[in-house]
């Protein structure tokens, strides 16, 4: 992939200025010079791979980035440092990173406990810079162009959503869900997801605040969607009295719709210019996980896991069951879905300990391994020595690279343990991997749950 | 017996059976089918299910009303607690380890209402009846206590027909979890920890004891614990982010560790009841400190089968073959909680001093110990009015007390501090102000 943003010809001098690296602004300059010739182009976001949580607004969390791993071991270890904060409850080490491609260059963007949002360099694992919330950042940052540069959005315990620039992290826009009163509790930000439309590109994320005042208990769980240039609200719908967690987004029919769960257990359909409800379905049990999404054979379908130790496909259309799935335990990983040699399969993880296959289509089991621990995060498939590989991390301290169509564990790497005594089971999804390519680079980002972030890079 | 069930299948990716249990733990079975597992009636349309809430009201209902009812109440008992086990086991899925549930929903009322409600409506109806009418919960719907009372009946039945006696039925309990768990190597893996055990447990057997029908029991409880401790370790490795979160196994040793001392010397029963005091308070603590810990009920309500769970349910049942109701008796935190409540309850067994002959039927007849020449311990007693209905001169009647024209004396009131400082049997003949 190379360097490709499409930006409207009314903003040129200052993407020009955001641009670092010479050669690049040149081919800026020219590919800026075509478009104003040519006229302002139908604006298209184009994302670098895995630039939100699940890689795409489908959190499908499948990439075809090709790696060749004998044994994974990283080429780069950032340790933000030595603090190490209590552990509070609902908090995690890091966020799920999200890997862009900005000035030329892979760039790898996390958010940590310790209310930064960190930006690295893909190659080197070199700090850039640090943006620094009000609150922890635990929701996974999304990446998007604007017309003032690539820019990256995210939520903060803080109940603030935040718009930076992706260059030099220097505050775009912020926007205050709810005020601040002593009386608020940290909120719970899901990762947001982007999306374009009418030229105008839009962040879609869900928030949860409380307020303890005596006589006004709040507790709203709300979807937003913001505009992404300026930051205001398009709009805004209270779904429930829990969180909300990450939406998705899928295009049903021709048209697009947001796809959110809440922990009350309803999974919705919304209309994505007004928030309307198109469906809802309500699951066994409380949901902590996000849904993704995915086209089988030509039928789009929605999945989710849940708290009564299953996981759901159901219809992205009418929201019907399609089938259920069984384990032996929670469920609050985001399920991938990837095609293996035209089987589309779920991969997911559970609170028994175990990794599962299971065929997206009738929702028969393929295979499950086990890691010794609980495994809250989600997968990132990518192609590990020509096999479709699942890379997923569990709270046992290791990252799994799981071969997707048999189950067998090909590749493994010990990230350490946890840098908390203890934690409490199911109260925050843990961070997941992150696989993606940058021109000629390929990057396999892994958070560990000892405070470092491993990267693996492989050079083309 | 689902969690008996072959452990993982086959699979060419995963060599030799040693290696799959350890590896896979129990992750070939998945988690009990229930008959309901969408929500019956939701409420407001969310996942949470309020038939739990309805199943245990109309349960209560007609167990309190049994209860206060009938003449004969054993086969309405055994009838209720059949239907309670198919409706909580089979049919609908709350969560039901009351002193999470009450933990963790007092701790969200005032930030997620909805996961309040979902925690604390199955409590607010036991909690209900049980401050009118008594441990009903434990005597008419818990299904770990009926599990425990069948296990006793059927062991009771086998020693008296000659079955190869309860030795050989434990024997081979035993022998299976040995079996499963991979006995030498899972010695092995728990040698530093069953090692201090192992000492504890010689010393107590060789120091002379008073000879007993029991004393066979004994040595089958020490085999019994080893091999409980050996399958934990060897299996569940580590199974859980820390072993605090599977505190129910460490309950169960410890029930080992009690049943094991009152096999050899019954007098040592009502010195550790109270003890269940402390397990509550221990269990409220580690729950509120924001530990998810494990109850051995979660495999039947929640259908959950992790290892650690499973194990503790089963060696709760297994050891009531040996010493009826032992869980409810000394750590049920469940228990303890609403026995502190049933202290308070309106309905009572009350005793009529001039009828009663001493003839000590009642105490025969307890399944947990908790009367004595009619003198009843509210804590540990589970209401399953056995004894009113054995009593030969009528002695012991169920009545409201709170009435002016109640016939009976009810049992002292004995407050906390004495109850867990000189225990119940200590404390009832000193004097203590009757609650009338």
């Amino acid at each position: 992939m190379g360097e490709s943003y499409f930006v409207e010809s009314n903003c040129f001098t200052e993407v020009i200025t955001r641009l670092h690296s010479r050669v690049w602004g040149l081919v800026a300059t020219m590919v800026l010079q075509v478009l104003i010739c040519f006229g302002s182009p139908e604006g298209e976001i184009e994302l670098r791979e895995w630039s939100c949580f699940g890689g795409s607004a489908s959190r499908s969390g499948a990439v075809d980035v090709e790696f060749s791993f004998g044994e994974l071991k990283p080429t780069w270890t950032f340790k933000p440092g030595e603090t190490r904060w209590a552990y509070r409850k609902g908090i995690s080490v890091w966020s799920s990173p999200a890997i862009a491609e900005v000035d030329g260059q892979a760039r790898v963007y996390i958010g940590s406990y310790d209310h930064h949002l960190y930006c690295l360099d893909g190659e080197s694992g070199r700090k850039i810079w640090a943006f620094i919330a009000g609150d922890g950042v635990f929701s996974t940052p999304a990446v998007g162009l604007l017309k003032r540069g690539p820019a990256v959005f995210f939520g903060s315990a803080d109940r603030t959503v935040y718009a930076i620039s992706a260059v030099d992290g220097k505050r775009l826009w912020s926007f205050e869900v709810y005020p601040w009163k002593d009386t608020v509790l940290p909120a719970v930000m899901s990762s947001p997801a982007l999306h374009k439309e009418d030229g105008r590109l839009y962040v879609f994320i869900g928030a949860s605040y409380q307020d303890r005042t005596a006589f006004k208990n709040v507790q709203k769980g709300e979807l937003l969607a913001l505009d992404a240039e300026t930051g205001k609200a398009r709009w805004r719908k209270l779904l429930t009295t829990t969180f909300v967690t990450s939406p998705c987004i899928g295009k049903v029919g021709g048209e697009h719709r947001v796809f959110a769960a809440t922990q009350d257990g309803i999974v919705r359909a919304l209309q994505i210019d007004n928030g309307d409800e198109v469906w809802r379905f309500a699951a066994n049990e409380l949901i902590h996980g996000s849904v993704s999404f995915g086209v089988i054979q030509g039928r789009a379908m929605v999945f989710i896991g849940t708290r009564h130790h299953s996981v759901y496909a159901l219809d992205a259309a009418t929201g019907k069951r399609k089938w259920k799935y069984k384990c032996g335990y929670w469920v609050d990983s985001t399920p991938a879905v990837v095609d293996v040699d035209g089987q589309a399969i779920v991969l997911f993880g559970s609170y028994d300990r175990g990794v599962y296959a299971v065929d997206a289509l009738k929702g028969r089991e393929l295979w499950k391994r086990a890691t010794k621990d609980w495994v809250s995060a989600s997968g990132a498939v990518g192609l590990l020595n020509g096999k479709r590989s699942l890379f997923i991390s569990g709270l046992d301290g290791n990252l799994y690279g799981i071969d997707a169509a048999s189950g067998a564990v090909n590749a493994k790497f010990r990230g350490g343990k946890i840098i908390w005594s203890h934690v409490q089971q199911g109260d925050a999804i843990w961070s997941s991997p992150a696989a993606g390519q940058v021109s000629n680079t390929k990057l396999l980002v892994y958070p560990s749950y000892s405070y470092q972030v491993h990267g693996f890079v492989e050079k083309d | 017996m689902h969690f008996l069930l072959p452990l993982a299948q086959a699979d060419p990716a995963n060599p030799g059976l040693i290696e799959r249990i350890r590896g896979e733990g129990l992750l070939g079975i998945p988690a009990f089918k229930k008959l309901f597992e969408e929500a019956v009636l939701p409420v407001k349309g969310t996942a949470i299910d309020l038939m739990p809430f309805v199943v245990m009201f109309v349960l209560m209902a007609i167990g309190a009303f049994l209860t206060v009812k009938l003449k004969s109440r054993q086969k309405a008992r055994r009838a209720v607690q059949t239907c309670s086990a198919l409706a909580f086991v089979v049919g609908v899925h709350p969560c039901m380890c009351m002193i999470r549930d009450v933990t963790f929903g007092t701790i969200s009322l005032s930030t997620n209402s909805l996961e309040a409600f979902k925690y604390l409506m199955v409590f607010s109806v036991v909690g209900g009846f049980t401050l009118i009418y008594g441990r009903i919960f434990c005597g008419w719907i818990c299904p770990l206590g009926f599990f425990q009372e069948m296990s006793s009946a059927y062991f009771h039945w086998a020693r008296k027909n000659r079955l190869g006696g309860v030795l050989s039925l434990v024997g081979i309990s035993v022998l299976a979890i040995a079996l499963v768990s991979g006995g030498v190597l899972g010695l092995a893996a728990a040698a530093p920890f069953v090692g201090p055990v192992v000492v504890l447990l010689l010393v107590y057997v060789l120091v002379p004891q008073q000879e007993s029908v029991f004393n066979w029991a004994k040595w089958g409880l020490v085999v019994a614990l080893l091999a409980y401790i050996a399958s934990y370790f060897f299996m569940l490795k580590p199974g859980a982010f820390g072993f605090i979160e599977t505190v129910a196994v460490w309950w169960v040793m410890a029930l080992l560790v009690f049943a094991m001392f009152v096999v050899g010397d019954p007098k040592l029963d009502a010195k550790l009841k109270p003890v269940k005091f402390l397990s509550v308070g221990l269990i409220v603590l580690i729950i509120a400190g924001g530990v998810y810990a494990n109850g051995p009920f979660c495999v039947f309500f929640q259908s959950v089968v992790d290892l650690s769970t499973v194990l503790s349910a089963m060696g709760i049942i297994i050891l009531s073959g040996v010493l009826s109701n032992a869980w409810c008796r000394y750590l049920c935190p469940e228990g303890a909680l609403l026995g502190l409540l049933a202290r308070h309850s309106h309905w009572k067994i009350s005793k009529l001093d001039s009828a009663c002959s001493s003839c000590r039927a009642c105490d025969a007849v307890c399944p947990v110990q908790a009367i004595k020449v009619g003198e009843r311990d509210e804590t540990t007693c589970i209401f399953c009015s056995k004894c009113v209905e054995v009593c030969p001169t009528g002695a012991l009647i169920i009545e409201d007390i709170r009435l002016p024209e109640h016939r009976g004396r009810p049992p002292a009131f004995v407050p906390l501090e004495t109850l867990i400082g000189k225990g119940w049997e200590n404390s009832k003949n000193q004097g203590m102000d009757t609650e009338k």
